[in-house]
């Protein structure tokens, strides 16, 4: 079985069913086969899926890897860098298996259409970020509860499509580069008159002070301040090395979020995986963003004709989840 | 930690030689400002030793970059830093570790470097190795 037709030596398809047979039909001989192999297989599924995959792999379920997929990435820069931790833990170090094969359902149900948004462009985006990783990738989608446009779109973002054990290309898919275009977000939140402002001219250390001046402000501290603090930095000097430079910084605080905006008039970014690419030891461009992404719950980057933004948001002091749960949104 | 005397300081970045263990003792700031002087620092203090130990009490920030340079002295990214061809091959400790950068550490996966130590402040512990995620050592 290959879930073949990708470029490089990523392989993503999606596979839609109807019913639970179907699911199980195309999950179990894909990780059967890994597990026969020796590639190590991970399955980030609903619970309910993960339930029967145990049983319809019978022996063999000790041996599979899971996860439950609301707490593998809890955003999409997050669900990347979790794919590319498990290659590089088990398949990218010498003597280890050549391949890794996930079974990789996303969350699509209660989400807010941004959320959708941007999962969708993150199963697009995979295509490219993680072309280097040994990974075979498949990505059930139930059509019993998704939308016929999450469907649609998934035959879009996913260059082959499985059923059962049968694996062919997707007619739809769109090259990641050109759905990113085609799907370039909404409009950013504007700043309100009352934001905070600071012209940055490329002092990073005043950056760090105003900003932290700003989280001391709304609430937070310790940190969760210090992340803050770390991820507007990263994002200043990314933009530091652009041309024309500078940027106005503009902080403001909306229910459960603090939002910090670039804007860089003159500027411009093209890259439409910026930020998505897990940094390496091997310097990469906008390994900081990337940095920025995964501490942020959004990080949103614009261009056009007026120059280039890019816009952060932050738990605000009023997010409970981290006092629940320490090290839910960080590892601990 | 002996400390001797400064390697580099501009009033931001402060790094002072180490003589027992032989290493450094990194404080203030790292950004692409003071990222130059942080580099000159490791390449001389890492060069021609097996084992060299940092000491981050004192550091306030340090970005990607700087926490790579940091972690690129055990030679682990094929660089060689006096290691004359054995890459990889130096043990890097930190000690006093500041909670954020261990954070970083984790987002990013270099706490499973070959080579890297955190000497994590448990009072009366040895030092333990970073390890990776099934618990092994790693020196």
């Amino acid at each position: 079985m290959s879930t073949g037709a990708t470029t490089g030596t990523f392989q993503h398809s999606v596979c839609v069913y109807d019913d639970d047979r179907q699911f199980l039909e195309a999950a179990v001989p894909f990780l059967e086969e890994g597990l026969a192999l020796g590639e190590p297989a991970l399955a980030v599924t609903t619970p309910a899926n993960l339930e029967l995959m145990s049983a319809g792999l019978g022996k063999r379920a000790g041996e599979l890897d899971y996860a439950e997929s609301a707490f593998f990435g809890r955003r999409p820069a997050q669900r990347i860098a979790a794919f590319y931790r498990y290659w590089k833990t088990h398949a990218a170090v010498p003597g280890s298996a050549p391949r890794v094969r996930i079974l990789a359902e996303p969350v699509w149900a209660g989400r807010s259409a941004r959320e959708i948004a941007a999962w969708t462009r993150m199963e697009s985006a995979l295509n490219v970020v993680l072309a280097p990783a040994s990974i075979s990738m498949i990505c059930p989608y139930d059509a019993r509860t998704l939308g016929s446009d999450i469907v649609a779109d998934a035959l879009c973002t996913h260059p082959a499509v499985t059923t059962g054990e049968r694996s062919s290309p997707s007619g739809p898919y769109v090259d990641p580069a050109a759905f990113a275009r085609s799907h370039p977000g909404g409009p950013l939140a504007a700043p309100p008159a009352d934001a905070a402002s600071f012209a940055f001219d490329g002092d990073l250390r005043a950056l760090r002070r105003f900003i932290a001046g700003r989280a001391a402000e709304y609430g937070v501290a310790g940190d969760r301040a210090d992340m803050l603090v770390l991820a507007v930095s990263e994002a200043g000097a990314y933009l530091k090395r652009r041309p024309p430079g500078g940027a106005v910084l503009r902080t403001w605080e909306q229910p459960g979020a603090i939002v910090c905006d670039f804007r860089q008039p003159g500027g411009s970014i093209d890259d439409p995986f910026l930020g998505l690419r897990p940094a390496e030891l091997e310097p990469g461009d906008g390994d900081g963003l990337w940095l920025t992404n995964q501490i942020c719950d959004w990080m949103e980057i614009r261009s056009g004709a007026d120059g280039c933004a890019v816009q952060l948001q932050v738990p605000s002091r009023h997010d409970q989840e981290m006092v629940a749960q320490p090290g839910i949104r960080y590892p601990a | 930690m002996t400390s001797s005397y400064a390697v580099y300081d501009d009033g931001v970045l402060r790094i002072t030689s180490t003589t027992n263990p032989p290493g450094l003792a990194i404080s203030g700031e790292i950004d692409e400002s003071t990222y130059p002087g942080l580099l000159s620092a490791l390449q001389r203090s890492a060069d021609g030793r097996v084992e060299i130990h940092f000491s981050l009490g004192g550091l306030k920030y340090c970005d990607l970059a700087g926490l790579r340079a940091i972690v690129c002295a055990t030679g682990a990214d094929g660089s060689d830093l006096g290691l004359n061809g054995r890459h990889g091959e130096r043990r890097v400790v930190l000690h006093e570790v500041p909670a954020q950068i261990i954070t970083v550490l984790r987002i990013v996966g270099w706490d499973t470097t070959p080579g890297l130590t955190l000497d994590m402040p448990s009072p009366g512990a040895e030092p333990r190795p970073a390890g990776n995620m099934h618990g092994s050592a790693v020196v």
